[in-house]
Formats: structure tokens, C-alpha cells, sequence
């Protein structure tokens, strides 16, 4: 048995084990604390035992499940997935710790805290399509009952969308990964979900086409990408902290994750048919998302749209084919996730301390919680591409890789650039700076429970941002994969 | 100590980490820790000086970093300049500092700050490729942002640094396309293989200029330059020492630096240079202008910095980058030590404005005099170091393009002229202000008078400056000098007519020249335009995506989920009344019947009976029908 299936299995027990000392539900947090401490220390094992120089998949293991429908238990890990499992365990274990002093229905919570972490980590690590999916929608329930309960005013509008928008995003991959099923059954003989097998098939291009399409819709909802987008910004409204987090670090990366894994490797020759409309959906993102961003009063509105423009820098770096734009396209999957889960963080602060998050209403916090502004302009400068934090390096690889497939086009990306440093210290200025308003004259600084995290986070951000080069070495692999051109083979 | 130089930055490093361990425990005394680190810095960068002033070496270092890109660094003639230049400043206005900052809150993050951006900085000096140099340069845009953000509270401290903060990085961020495109072309941005490829003319020549002129842009941000220039006024917001080091002596020029360490490639592309020279010149004459009316102590200071930042690039423009860096030197020196001034005057004066001054020279000896000292040497009066390297620019100009000289020659009489002025309205005359007189303390009276020497005697290094960073081939006249002194002299006489011997009010010639004083003011209304631009392109568009997002693309989505429902509703609807009103119906008909029937069926025998033969009677009746039909 892999170690893969016992992370994988981990934090079910301790739903498990949650579920049983329901009647003491203090219990909760620790039991929660322990299964996905386990999982981070485990996944930090397998990083160790990891060989970054050795192609294909490692800890595979490939069970029989269902015989009959051709259906296996497979799972794996690549250069690819293996950053953003450590990723995910990283932030799993994070949440629980800034989630320590909830208290309401906590069991429940701690609960589906886990039983999403066990659903991202099956998504980064599943080698059966089927199981693929059945990951896939694991990761939906939980996080629609987390934004039911324990969200905002409007939660459960934003929930419903949040689930019906992803879920049809989700039966269209199904459909495209029926597809795939059929044809590569037909190719090779004998009927298989597991990914690594169909990865290898050549479908013809006018196949590719149709069901690259429906897989572009499908991840592009999940990315987001302009026009698929408005789902995020309600639900991140609307969410609890920790749920926040973990849409904006890990769920969006099941986004871009889909979009290499089962669209860029599988075909190839659609994704350069595809390359204008890419590009051009990833420039809109970028440029929408953060003009939107400017003009949000809600502070974690703001730092959805800044999402939103940041994952278009994904899109972009895969679109370009370049090997920089390609590298920095991952390296930005883990840069956001690791910067976006701080940005929430801090957001999150100040809703449960000051008790809104509207900027209008915010002012002069720098005087009452030094702590927590200086945490969360760190983070601001993280996000807008500071040199010395990740997103830097990720977004002068994207760049670069932009400017030498589409030359001065990267102008466009510029903008973004210029414009995220404008609405992230308009919001600083207004947030930290002068007057502190008269209700917020006695509001306490950060908890210990949430300093740490922020820590963990912007210290992991400032370290890959100076030495990327020892991430960089783990991620070669996907870059060279993905670089395959099947016209010049 | 050369193979050693790439740690030159490390003792500011360890005394930032010091003062972020220690410094709620020491306030005031982490000054005392930068100043040993800026020392230890200063100490290790002279001793690197024997080997590569003297025997003309020069050291470079680097190793992997990310995919293609190293980290990599280089000591030569150049860069050692400009280590010594800024950890020598950095000390003293460190010890500044620690008289100047007394009473203040949140030491530890000032002083914190300021030791970040010495780091920075020479970090920058130091750095051998361009991608390097960009993560220090925007290093240095923080610390500016964070110190000119020192008084938070004030709202105008705060909207000053997001507006530095946004202007330069707007300049940077086309400097980064700038390097993407040198990356391009040369496939490395490392200054030896660029610079040796361009000698060898391996590169296309349009994508060339088009990269020059990204750097270029970023070089204008950084070093405040039309049409980006507005923020440093603004910036005068931030303590004086941050004024003197970031925005006077040693930020503002690292574009001048920059333009310094790629000039063979600038060099090459002649549009760049040609518009140095325009940008050059628009910025030193506007600016001086605006200084000439303004009332502020630290904004004419901050005008007069753009102005001389814009000598400084009409010097690089005119291909004399030795004129450029020695301008740079010396303006470190004189514009330091006004600031410090300046911070020391208004500590007395309690204000701002020069017209609430006067006769401070009563009091503030040291201060007035070393004050008197920077304003001769940058006014350029021979034999005082300004004289030295703004004659070398104007030759240069001369030699570049007529009209630039002509309109820097005028700037150098407005120059002698407006600070004069300050001098003469702050310092002479009688008291106006409700002050108590006194002087400053010593820790700040001592880096002016330490200063004063430099402003005054800093021309001799002229000859080994050149001498060190290679001769330029300047025209053989003395014309240009000529006329710089005698604008010098008319501009110092013009100011000493007015505002010292009072021959005429100056506010009769302020309110004839009313438009012209007004505009002037009123900083040409750019910093408006942009306001208004920036409101209009960016708050205005961010709202119409806004509203796209909440009603077009929301406005779809709803109408699907709308649909949705009311497609349920309808199918309900369908279930209720058509289908299931269907099998209603049946139900109906076949009761009704059932009871109509029921009737018939009540257990009469002769009902039956009848019933019986009627219905044999129907079959028989139907029967013979069929019989005589067929």
C-alpha cells in the first residue's frame, strides 16, 4: 500500500473519530489537529523520499476496484501534483490552527475541514479518472456546507451558486472524460480509466477539439476565468475564514491542475488550436479582475478579484509554451496559493476583531493591532509582486515566457501589474492609515492561533521567493512533459 | 578583502535583524546599531578600495538561482564609488537621526526601515545583472513607501506614499518589460554578456531601442523625471532623515547609477539619448521654476532635486556619464546636508514655511552657516564643488545640443537664484515666526558641519573620478563656463536684490506675473491631470466592470437560475394539472360511471331479468342485422 492511500485515509479517520466523540465536542479541534498534522509531516516524508530527477509517477500504487467497469484505485504522484499536495497538506493543517477558537457546531466543522482536505489531496493525487471525479465531487459538499452554515448574510445564495455553477462545470468534464473513455477503449483495445494509459494515446485532432473544449469550460469555471467567474467573489464573501482559505489556495488549483493534467498533456494539438481563445480569456481575466478589484468596499471581495487576475497568469503561462511561461504558470499555482491563503487570513482578522470588513468603515488600524497590518501589508506586497516573495518569480517567468511567444503584448500584463500595487495600498491607505474610527477604539490585536499561520505562510512565501531554485528543481519535470510537441515528434 | 566585497551589505543585514530583535527593549539606541552596521559596510568597502582604485581591479561572483538566472555580483571603479558614497551618507544621517527622532514613537520600525533600505541599496550598487538590480530597486520602493508612511496618522503622510509608491512603480514595471526584452535579445541580463555582446553587435537594433527605452522608464520613476516627477515633492511628507537619504542622496539615484552601469548600450541607441536630453531638460528647467515660487523649506529643496536629477540626465544623454556620476556625488554631499538643515531649522522654527523664519541665523549658527555652505557649493560658485561637475554637464550639453545648454544655463541662474532666496528669507532678515531661537542638539550639528566640508571640497575629486572612470572626449572651449558663472552671478545678485537688500517687494512681481505664479503653484496642474486621469481611467472603469460583473455577468447567471425555477415551477404546474389532471380525469370518469351504474346494480332480480332479455334482444337484433347486411 502506497503512504498516498494512508494520507488519503488519514483525515477520514478523524472524521471518523470526530463523529464517535461527538458528545464532547471540544475534542474536535485536537483530534482535527492531529490527523492533519500527520498528514502535513507525511507528505513532508514523501517530498523527502521524492526523486525529482526520475520521470513519470512515484508511490504509484494501482489497486482493482470495480473489475467489471474497469474502475481502480490508482494513485500517484508526479513533479506536477507533488507541489500542491504539499500545498494542500500545508494548508489543512494551517486552517485548523487558525480556525481554533470556533466554537460553533464544531465537531461539524472540524469535520468537513477534513473531509475536504481528503478530497483536494485524492484530486492532486488520483490516477483513475473515476476516482478523479469521485475526488472531485468530495470537494464540493463539504465546502457548500461550510459556506451554508457558517457564512455570511447571504450565504445561502452564495452556496447554491457556488454548487450548481461548480457541479455543472463538473458533469461537463464527465462527459469529456466519457469521451475519453470510449475513444482510448477503442484505440487501445481494452477499456481503462487509469491516466497515465490514456495519457499516452493519441486521439485525432478533430476529437481532441470537442473534448478540449468541454475541459476548457469545465477547469475554467473552477480556474475562475472571466466571464466564469462571479461565483467566487460571492462565495468568498460569504465564506467562513478557513473555507476561504482553502477555496483560494487549494480549490482554484484543481483548476489549473485539471487544465495541465487532462487538457494540456492529453491534447496537446487542441491546445494550440485553442491558444487564441486562451489567451486571450487569461489577458481578460488579468485586466478585469483587477480593475474590478479597485473599486470593491468589501476587503475580501477585493482579494477574490485579485484572484481571479492572478490565476489568469496561469492561464497565460500555459498558453505560451514557453518553457518560462510554463514554469512560472505552476510556480504561480503554489506562489497564490501560498500568498492568497495569507491575504484571506489577514482578511479575516479584521472581520473577527473590527467585525466588518468594509474599507469605508475601517481606518487607523496600524495604531490598535501593529501586528496584524504589518502581517497583512507583507501579504499585500507579496500579492502585487514584490521581488523577494514568490509571486514575483512566478510572474516574471510568466512574463517572459509571455513576451517571447506574444512580444509586446505583455504590455497588457504590465497593467495588471501596475494595477494590483494601486488597489491593494488604496486599500492599505484606508484600512491602516489615519483616523481610527470611533468603534474601533478598543480592538484587540491578532491571536496566537491566527499569527502563526500568517507566519508559516509569509516566511514560506519571502523563502521560495529568494532560493526558488530548490522548488524549481521539483517542477522541471512537469515543464519538460508538458513541452512535448507532438508536431515535432 | 576584494574576494570578500559581495558581503559588503551583510553588517547592515545583522543590524536590521538586531534592531527587529532588540529594539523595543533599545527605542533610540538602534540607531546606534546602524550606525555600526553602515560603519562596518563603509570599513569593508575602503578596504576594497587599494586593490581597485590603485591596482585596478575588479572582482564578480555568482551561482545559480532560478532556471537560467544567477545571482551575481561585481566590485569595480564604478560600483565602489557608489558603496563608499552611500554608506558613508547612510552613517551620518543615521547619527542624524538619533538627534532628530528623539521624541518620537515607533523607533524601531523607523530605524528598522531605514537599515532595509541601506541594504537595499547597496545590494543594488553591488548587483551584476538587471534582474537583481530590479529586486533591489523595488526593495528600495517599499522602504520609501514605509518611510514617507512614517507618520501614518496624517492622512496626507499616507496618501504621499501610496502616490510614490504607485507613480515609480508604474516606471517599473515598464523597466521590468525592459529587462524581459534584454533577456530576449542577448538571452542573459547579466551586465558582462550584455554589454560584451553589444560591443560585438550582436543584436537587432529596433527591439534594442524599444528595451532602452523600458529602462529608460524605469530610470524616469525612480529618478523622478517628467512626466513621473510628481511624487517626490509629495514625498517631503516622510521624517527629514528619510527625505535626505532615500530622496535626495541615494535613491533618486540609482536610475542615474543604472544609466551609469549600461551606458555602452544606451550609447548605442541614439533616440534613447536625444530623449534623455529633452526629458533631462524639461525636468530641470520646469522644476527649478516651481522652486522659484514655492514656500515650503523641504518642497524647494525636493524642486531642486528633480532639477539637478535632471542635469544629471542631460549629462547621460550627452554621452558624459563621468559628468553624470560626478554630479551625483556632489549633489549627495550639498543636498544631504540642506536637508538636515532644513530638518534642523524647522525643528526650531516649529514650521515649514520660510516666510514664518527669518533671522535664524541668530540662533543656528552651525546650522545656518554649513546651510550657507551647500547653498554656495550647488548654486555654483567657483571653486565650490557644484561648479565643478555642473560645468562638466553644461560642456557636454554644449557639445550634445545648443538648445538644452542654453535652457540649463538659465536653470543655473534660477538655481543660484531660489537658493538664495531660501537662504537669504530663512535665514537673514529679522524674526517673523513665534519661536524660541536655539540650536540643534549635537548629534545634529555634527553630520552638517562633517558635510559642509564635503559640499565645499568635493570638486577635488573631480580629477580622479575621471580619472578612475575613463576620460570622455568633451569640446575644447571655455564658453560654456563663462556663461554658467555669469548666470550664477546674475541669479545670485537677482536674489540678493530682492530678498536681501529688499530693492523691490517680490509679492508686486508675484501678483503681475499673476497666471504665470499661479500655474507655477499650482505645480503646472499636472499632479491634478493625473488625479483626474487616474480617477477616470482607473475608479471609473473599475466601476463599469463592477457593475458588468453584478448585472450583465450575474445578470445572466441569475436569469438561468431564474429560468430554472420557473421551467420547475411550470414542469409542476405541467405534473399538477396536465398529467396528473389526466389520470384525475380517468379516475373521475371511471367513478362517475361506477356510481351512475351503481344504480342498475341495486339487487332487484326482475331488474336483472329485464336487463337479461334486453341484452339478448340487442345481440339477436345485432345479429340479424349483420346476417342480412352481409
Amino acid at each position: 500500500m502506497s503512504i498516498i492511500t494512508i494520507l488519503l485515509a488519514l483525515p477520514l479517520l478523524g472524521v471518523l473519530l470526530i463523529g464517535i466523540s461527538a458528545r464532547r465536542p471540544g475534542a474536535a479541534k485536537f483530534i482535527a489537529l492531529v490527523a492533519s498534522g500527520l498528514v502535513l509531516a507525511g507528505s513532508v516524508y514523501l517530498l523527502g523520499q521524492f526523486d525529482p530527477a526520475a520521470s513519470g509517477y512515484q508511490f504509484e500504487q494501482i489497486t482493482p476496484w470495480f473489475p467489471a467497469f474497469c474502475v481502480s484505485f490508482a494513485v500517484g504522484l508526479d513533479s506536477l501534483s507533488l507541489p500542491l499536495f504539499m500545498l494542500t497538506a500545508l494548508l489543512g493543517f494551517l486552517v485548523v490552527v487558525y480556525s481554533w477558537n470556533v466554537t460553533e457546531r464544531a465537531p461539524f466543522y472540524f469535520g468537513l475541514l477534513l473531509l475536504l482536505e481528503t478530497g483536494v489531496l485524492g484530486v492532486f493525487s488520483a490516477l483513475d479518472f473515476f476516482l478523479f471525479y469521485i475526488f472531485w465531487e468530495v470537494v464540493l459538499i463539504p465546502m457548500f456546507f461550510l459556506i451554508g452554515i457558517w457564512g455570511g448574510g447571504r450565504r445561502s445564495y452564495a452556496s447554491m451558486k457556488f454548487l450548481i455553477y461548480t457541479h455543472v462545470a463538473s458533469l461537463v468534464m464527465v462527459l469529456a472524460i466519457g469521451a475519453m473513455f470510449f475513444k482510448a477503449g477503442d484505440i487501445l483495445g481494452h477499456y481503462t480509466f487509469l491516466i497515465p494509459e490514456i495519457t499516452g494515446v493519441f486521439f485525432e485532432p478533430g476529437f481532441q477539439v470537442l473534448v478540449f473544449g468541454a475541459l476548457l469550460f469545465a477547469f475554467c469555471v473552477k480556474l475562475p476565468v472571466v466571464p466564469l467567474h462571479t461565483w467566487l467573489p460571492d462565495a468568498h464573501v460569504e465564506a467562513p475564514t478557513a473555507a476561504s482559505v482553502l477555496l483560494a489556495g487549494v480549490l482554484l488549483k484543481m483548476g489549473g491542475y485539471g487544465l495541465i493534467r487532462v487538457g494540456y498533456m492529453i491534447h496537446p494539438v487542441a491546445a494550440g488550436i485553442y491558444m487564441p481563445l486562451i489567451v486571450v480569456l487569461a489577458l481578460v481575466s488579468i485586466v478585469y479582475g483587477s480593475y474590478a478589484a479597485f473599486t470593491q468596499d468589501d476587503l475580501k471581495k477585493l482579494i477574490a478579484y485579485s484572484s481571479i487576475s492572478h490565476m489568469g497568469f496561469v492561464l497565460l503561462g500555459l498558453a505560451s509554451q514557453t518553457e518560462a511561461g510554463v514554469l512560472g504558470a505552476v510556480y504561480q499555482m503554489v506562489a497564490h496559493g501560498i500568498i492568497s491563503a495569507a491575504l484571506f487570513m489577514g482578511c479575516g482578522v479584521i472581520q473577527h476583531n473590527c467585525g466588518t470588513r468594509q474599507i469605508s468603515r475601517l481606518g487607523g488600524l496600524y495604531s490598535r493591532m501593529p501586528a496584524a497590518m504589518t502581517l497583512l501589508v507583507l501579504a499585500f506586497f507579496a500579492s502585487m509582486g514584490i521581488p523577494g516573495f514568490m509571486g514575483f518569480m512566478a510572474e516574471f517567468s510568466v512574463m517572459l515566457g509571455v513576451y517571447q511567444r506574444f512580444g509586446l503584448l505583455v504590455l497588457l500584463v504590465a497593467l495588471g501589474a501596475v494595477l494590483a500595487v494601486g488597489y491593494y495600498l488604496w486599500a492599505f491607505q484606508r484600512v491602516a492609515f489615519g483616523a481610527l474610527p470611533k468603534d474601533m477604539q478598543n480592538v484587540r490585536d491578532i491571536h496566537w492561533f491566527e499569527l502563526v499561520p500568517m507566519v508559516v505562510l509569509l516566511v514560506l512565501a519571502l523563502y521560495f521567493g529568494l532560493q526558488p531554485d530548490g522548488m524549481v528543481e521539483y517542477m522541471q519535470g512537469s515543464v519538460d512533459m508538458l513541452l512535448w510537441d507532438p508536431i515535432m515528434d | 578583502m576584494l574576494p570578500y566585497s559581495y558581503l559588503i551589505p551583510m553588517p547592515v543585514l545583522v543590524g536590521l535583524l538586531l534592531t527587529l530583535a532588540l529594539g523595543h527593549k533599545l527605542k533610540l539606541k538602534c540607531a546606534f546599531i546602524g550606525m555600526a552596521g553602515t560603519v562596518c559596510s563603509f570599513l569593508m568597502a575602503a578596504a576594497c578600495a587599494p586593490a581597485v582604485f590603485g591596482a585596478g581591479e575588479s572582482f564578480a561572483f555568482s551561482f545559480a538561482w532560478f532556471d537560467d538566472l544567477q545571482i551575481s555580483f561585481q566590485v569595480d571603479n564604478l560600483s565602489l564609488i557608489l558603496l563608499l558614497l552611500v554608506s558613508f551618507l547612510a552613517t551620518l544621517i543615521l547619527i542624524y537621526a538619533y538627534g532628530y527622532m528623539e521624541h518620537e514613537e515607533g523607533l524601531t520600525r523607523f530605524f528598522a526601515e531605514v537599515q532595509l533600505f541601506v541594504f537595499a541599496m547597496l545590494s543594488m550598487v553591488l548587483a551584476e545583472n538587471l534582474l537583481q538590480v530590479f529586486v533591489f530597486w523595488e526593495i528600495m520602493g517599499l522602504c520609501s513607501y514605509l518611510l514617507i508612511g512614517f507618520w501614518f496618522m496624517k492622512p496626507s503622510a499616507a496618501a504621499a506614499a501610496k502616490k510614490a509608491f504607485l507613480v515609480t512603480r508604474v516606471g517599473d514595471v515598464i523597466m521590468l518589460i525592459g529587462i524581459i526584452m534584454l533577456f530576449d535579445i542577448f538571452g542573459s541580463v547579466n551586465y558582462h554578456v550584455m554589454l560584451s555582446a553589444a560591443a560585438a553587435g550582436a543584436y537587432d537594433p529596433g527591439q534594442l531601442t524599444i528595451a532602452m527605452f523600458c529602462i529608460f522608464g524605469g530610470v524616469i520613476g525612480k529618478s523622478a523625471q517628467f512626466p513621473l516627477h510628481v511624487w517626490l515633492p509629495d514625498a517631503m511628507e516622510g521624517p527629514t532623515p528619510v527625505s535626505a537619504l532615500i530622496h535626495a542622496a541615494t535613491m533618486v539615484k540609482a536610475g542615474i547609477y543604472l544609466c551609469a552601469r549600461l551606458f555602452p548600450l544606451f550609447a548605442l541607441v541614439p533616440a534613447v539619448t536625444n530623449f534623455m536630453i529633452v526629458i533631462g531638460t524639461i525636468t530641470a528647467l520646469g522644476t527649478a521654476l516651481m522652486a522659484v515660487v514655492n514656500c515650503d523649506f523641504k518642497r524647494i529643496l525636493a524642486f531642486s532635486t528633480l532639477s539637478q536629477l535632471g542635469f544629471m540626465v542631460v549629462a547621460l544623454g550627452s554621452l558624459n556619464y563621468v559628468a553624470a556620476v560626478l554630479h551625483l556625488i556632489n549633489h549627495a554631499f550639498f543636498k544631504a546636508l540642506l536637508f538636515m538643515g532644513a530638518g534642523s531649522a524647522i525643528h526650531c522654527a516649529g514650521t515649514n514655511d520660510i516666510r514664518q523664519m527669518g533671522g535664524l541665523l541668530k540662533y543656528q549658527k552651525v546650522t545656518g552657516l554649513t546651510i550657507l555652505a551647500a547653498t554656495v557649493s550647488i548654486a555654483g560658485i567657483p571653486p565650490f564643488s557644484g561648479f565643478w561637475s555642473k560645468d562638466e554637464i553644461l560642456l557636454a550639453a554644449y557639445g550634445a545640443s545648443p538648445v538644452a545648454f542654453w535652457l540649463l544655463a538659465f536653470t543655473s541662474m534660477l538655481t543660484a537664484f531660489y537658493m538664495f532666496r531660501l537662504f537669504f528669507v530663512a535665514f537673514c532678515g529679522e524674526k517673523r515666526g513665534d519661536y524660541e531661537g536655539h540650536e540643534s542638539p549635537f548629534p545634529m550639528i555634527f553630520p552638517l558641519a562633517v558635510l559642509a566640508v564635503f559640499a565645499l571640497g568635493s570638486g577635488i575629486l573631480t580629477e580622479p573620478v575621471t580619472h578612475l572612470l575613463g576620460e570622455v572626449h568633451m569640446p575644447e572651449t571655455h564658453l560654456p563656463m563663462i556663461i554658467s558663472v555669469c548666470a550664477v552671478a546674475l541669479g545670485v545678485a537677482a536674489s540678493a536684490a530682492v530678498y536681501y537688500f529688499r530693492v523691490f517687494d517680490p509679492a508686486k512681481a508675484a501678483s503681475a506675473l499673476k497666471p504665470l505664479h499661479t500655474l507655477l503653484l499650482n505645480r503646472y496642474y499636472i499632479d491634478r491631470l493625473y488625479e483626474k486621469l487616474s480617477a477616470l481611467v482607473a475608479v471609473n472603469l473599475a466601476r463599469l466592470g463592477d457593475c458588468c460583473d453584478r448585472y450583465v455577468i450575474d445578470g445572466v447567471v441569475n436569469l438561468v437560475g431564474w429560468a430554472s425555477v420557473k421551467l420547475a415551477d411550470f414542469c409542476r404546474w405541467f405534473d399538477y394539472n396536465v398529467i396528473d389532471g389526466a389520470v384525475r380525469g380517468f379516475c373521475f370518469v371511471v367513478s362517475g360511471c361506477g356510481v351512475y351504474l351503481r344504480r342498475y346494480a341495486a339487487g332487484g332480480l326482475q331488474s336483472y331479468l329485464g336487463w337479461a332479455l334486453a341484452g339478448v334482444f340487442v345481440l339477436l337484433l345485432a345479429a340479424m342485422g349483420g346476417v342480412m347486411f352481409l
